[in-house]
């Protein structure tokens, strides 16, 4: 009976130890972070193993704790946590924690899981208006925006590919034309571009910097041209979402260069 | 799907009653009682969800049960109370609700029990028990871990296999190395929980006293007294040297301790070694071959006479070493007065019987053979049921019955013998034995217990004398009865048995010594033998390293060789044909079938093997999950057809 008791112990302490073995931890950011806001990361624990199933596994990151009660050998297992930065920039991702109490509830076995990956958390949006004097005149005028378009004025005359619209085809030219199909681009026409300066925003430091996020993610909505004036660094205003990636960007960072 | 608590309750159960089994014969009615009820009301309880034994009374309850233990229990009778009351609190928890602390308990106690109950029967079936407990309990742990994680959890099939590969692990693995450990975890001389082992204190066959006519019929237990590996031996050589009793007290004969010292006189034959694997007794007194020489592996006292004893009686199995030689004997240093010593009161007949002899010519064995030729002429028969019970037992079965069993013929022999100045004594133990040719060894049975008689010679050197050989029916009744075979199915059980206790029940500190003794005796031998052929070796060993680096490739190759192999015969099944031919590839026959199945497999083995790769473990899973979905269809036996011009034959080999 003590044999087989010690028998059971070493087997099972043998699987315990295992369990925790050849994991990778991956943690990605699901949406964009800001700071005081609950974002959202995806959790995924791939199993390395060539034979051996991990069980009942538990990740905790922060004070968030998810269950993986079965991830097969060679195979992976995602789930979603939200976590919530309090500061702006570049913030590392807390430490993660894999444990479990498998195979015998008798013991929980655990392993901090290195890394050193960083979160960039945008700082924490606060609602305003566009600062008087930093624009056109008149805003609510609508310009050509130099971005192909479909309502603007003529920007070139080029040939037809596959998927253009059959309005667009520039019958009297192509008339003239043998080899194929003409078509008109366009601009777009949109509001004017808008060049941010955060010097003009009301509010200490980080709250100019919280107003101007906010600004840049509205502009950006509305599909308006963006640009930043931030410590001696002027970013043209463009549209698109890398470009508002790059604005959130400058404002996160800012201090920490 | 059934849940992981429905399967947890079903171990709970079947653990319970595997660990109840052994010990259920010793439980008290009204416990079995509570058992069944418990069981009976934990059942109903899990299937409709409310239990009646809640946790207020259940803890009211197994306190009380825990005070009747206290009541109950002593120190000479700890066992069966203690083993009672694990099987009330396990019946306590049964019926009450499983929540899995309570699970827990139920699975500790069901392995507690079944441990105790090594304390009340230790025979074969218990390796059996154990077996299956430990394969329920580390399931039901391993799957309680899940449970007690998260209660609602649910697994698909596919994880289920996951799961269950695992489960097999634990169980498999644990009982492995229980046999590993069984062999080299350090044990102690005699166990450390011994004291709770009840004694045996039962007297059955082979006694430190003789008092014939004290019972009128001799019980036949047919227990087993000992076992004695060895070689065969000659019929009339199995007496199995138990006590001498040395002293004549009325008519009890007992042994006096304060031995004379005798001299060991070696015979003629070989000497034999015997191991005595003997059964859990009251007394003692260790069996040997008559005549002993050498008593090893066991802490013993040899006195004089022969006789053997332990030094502390463990309650338990024990097996020791006989050097022994079947003509040898023991010359009396010493004055024999002590061996003439008569009691008061024997009777007027008896003393002129003996003084008569007595005055025979002849010397000591004169006196005998007289006695002898007195105890034939009597017509005296061996018998051990319905004697009469008298005062006189001598005079009663010499003249009158004259009918008994071995403990008359010899007391009376040896009654006679001292009354006519020659120094005798009784031996007791044991004569014949039933020889098991399966396993090597004498099986000797507590029926076949014996006394006979040593009386000095001329010589001064004891020599066996067994008057029960005089009796007018010794061959039918004494001696055939003690040769009989055994039957086959019989030898078999037996030597199982034989090897559990050899090899389980008295594996000991002892024998682990020798076991490192021999390997270390092996090791050295191997390095005194091969101290020349270490070249040889080291030439092996670098030869063995292509030879397991090839053995590993082509354990690749066979893996994919397998599964084309596999593929192959459920085809050549689907088209009803034998085999399929040889040149047929995988492409043709995808062609040819039009089956998806068959289409994939060619495209994903094919593709490997074009590729130049080898197939991942997750390409040999889908293949064989595609050979399972071949197991119903039926193709027409053109498929099989031997390959035409224009088919793509593709060769088959495996990557």
């Amino acid at each position: 009976m003590v044999s087989a008791l010690l028998g059971f112990m070493a087997v099972s302490g043998l699987l315990g130890q295992r369990n925790l073995l050849r994991l990778d931890v991956r943690c990605r950011l699901q949406s964009e972070a800001y700071a005081g806001f609950p974002a959202q990361y995806l959790l995924e624990i791939v199993n390395q193993r060539r034979r051996l199933p991990a069980f009942l596994l538990q990740a905790r990151i922060g004070s968030t704790t998810l269950l993986f009660p079965l991830i097969p050998f060679g195979e992976s297992c995602q789930q979603i946590l939200v976590l919530t930065f309090s500061q702006r920039g570049l913030q590392p991702l807390p430490e993660i924690y894999l444990s479990s109490c498998f195979p015998i509830n008798f013991f929980v076995r655990s392993r901090r899981v290195p890394h050193n990956q960083q979160v960039l958390v945008f700082p924490r949006p606060l609602k305003s208006i566009l600062p008087s004097g930093t624009g056109q005149k008149r805003q609510a005028r609508q310009e050509d925006l130099f971005l192909p378009g479909i309502d603007g004025e003529l920007r070139s005359v080029d040939n037809y590919l596959d998927g253009d619209p059959l309005k667009a085809i520039h019958w009297k030219h192509s008339a003239r034309q043998e080899e194929s199909y003409k078509v008109k681009r366009l601009n777009r026409l949109g509001l004017p571009a808008q060049l941010i300066n955060i010097e003009n925003l009301p509010g200490a430091i980080e709250e100019k910097l919280s107003r101007c996020t906010y600004l840049v993610n509205r502009l950006s909505r509305s599909q308006r041209a963006v640009g930043l004036r931030i410590e001696q660094k002027l970013i043209p205003p463009a549209v698109g979402n890398s470009h508002r990636c790059r604005l959130l960007t400058e404002l996160a960072r800012y201090g920490q260069h | 799907m059934v849940s992981i608590k429905q399967i947890l309750h079903l171990l709970l159960y079947i653990s319970a009653a595997v660990s109840l089994l052994p010990v259920l014969p010793f439980l008290a009615w009204w416990v079995q009682l509570v058992l069944g009820g418990g069981i009976l009301v934990g059942i109903i309880g899990d299937r409709g969800g409310n239990y009646l034994l809640r946790q207020s009374p259940a803890t009211l309850l197994s306190s009380g049960f825990f005070l009747l233990f206290l009541f109950q229990a002593n120190w000479s009778n700890l066992a069966e109370p203690l083993i009672q009351f694990l099987c009330l609190l396990l019946a306590v928890r049964l019926a009450g609700d499983k929540s899995p602390r309570h699970m827990l308990q139920l699975f500790l106690l069901a392995t507690i029990i079944l441990a105790a109950s090594s304390m009340l029967t230790l025979d074969m079936a218990y390796l059996v028990y154990l077996v299956i407990l430990v394969m329920l309990v580390t399931s039901g742990l391993l799957l309680l871990s899940f449970f007690a994680t998260d209660p609602q959890i649910i697994f698909n099939r596919r994880e289920w296999r996951f799961l269950l590969k695992t489960l097999a692990v634990l169980p498999i693995g644990s009982l492995l190395l229980m046999l590993v450990l069984f062999v080299i975890l350090p044990r102690t001389q005699t166990p450390l929980w011994n004291f709770l082992n009840p004694k045996p204190n039962s007297v059955i066959g082979m006694s430190d006293q003789v008092s014939p006519g004290s019972v009128a019929e001799l019980s036949q237990s047919g227990q087993l007294a000992f076992r004695a590996e060895g070689d065969p031996l000659p019929p009339d050589a199995l007496y199995w040297r138990g006590i001498v009793l040395n002293q004549l007290d009325g008519n009890i004969w007992t042994r006096n301790q304060s031995i004379q010292e005798e001299k060991y006189l070696p015979g003629r034959s070989r000497e034999r070694q015997l191991r005595i694997f003997s059964e859990p007794k009251a007394d003692r007194y260790l069996v040997t071959l008559d005549h002993p020489r050498l008593v090893d592996q066991i802490r013993h006292q040899f006195s004089g006479d022969g006789v053997v004893r332990t030094l502390y009686n463990s309650g338990r199995n024990q097996n020791y070493l006989v050097f022994a030689q079947i003509d040898a004997g023991s010359r009396l240093l010493g004055r024999p007065d002590g061996y003439l010593q008569l009691p008061a009161g024997i009777s007027r007949r008896l003393m002129a019987l003996g003084r008569e002899i007595g005055r025979q010519e002849g010397g000591y064995q004169g006196k005998i053979d007289r006695l002898e030729a007195f105890f034939r002429q009597q017509q005296l028969s061996y018998s051990n049921r319905q004697l009469s019970l008298t005062e006189n037992p001598a005079e009663t079965f010499l003249f009158e019955t004259k009918r008994g069993y071995c403990e008359y013929f010899a007391s009376s022999f040896a009654l006679l013998l001292r009354i006519a100045g020659v120094p005798s004594r009784l031996v007791g133990g044991y004569l014949g034995g039933e020889y098991n040719q399966l396993g090597g060894y004498y099986l000797v049975s507590e029926d076949l217990a014996h006394v006979w008689v040593e009386a000095l010679d001329d010589r001064g050197v004891w020599q066996r004398l067994d008057p029960s050989r005089l009796a007018i029916n010794a061959e039918q009744d004494l001696l055939q009865i003690r040769r009989r075979e055994l039957p086959i199915l019989q030898i078999f059980a037996d030597a199982m048995l034989h090897n559990w206790n050899r090899l389980v029940l008295t594996y000991d500190l002892r024998q682990q010594f020798e076991l490192v003794r021999e390997i270390g005796k092996r090791i050295r031998e191997i390095k005194d033998v091969r101290s020349l052929k270490i070249g040889t070796l080291l030439w092996g060993g670098l030869l063995a390293v292509p030879i397991g680096v090839y053995i590993l490739v082509r354990r690749q190759r066979t893996r994919a060789a397998r599964v084309v192999a596999s593929y192959r015969r459920r085809l050549a099944r689907c088209c009803g044909v034998v085999a399929l031919p040889a040149e047929l590839g995988l492409f043709t026959l995808a062609k040819r079938t039009g089956a998806g199945a068959c289409q994939d497999f060619a495209r994903i083995y094919g593709g490997a093997l074009y590729r130049g790769e080898t197939l991942s473990a997750g390409d040999y899973r889908h293949l064989k999950i595609l050979i399972r979905s071949l197991k119903r269809v039926r193709f027409p036996i053109e498929v099989a057809k031997p390959a035409m011009d224009g088919d793509n034959v593709t060769s088959n080999k495996p990557s």
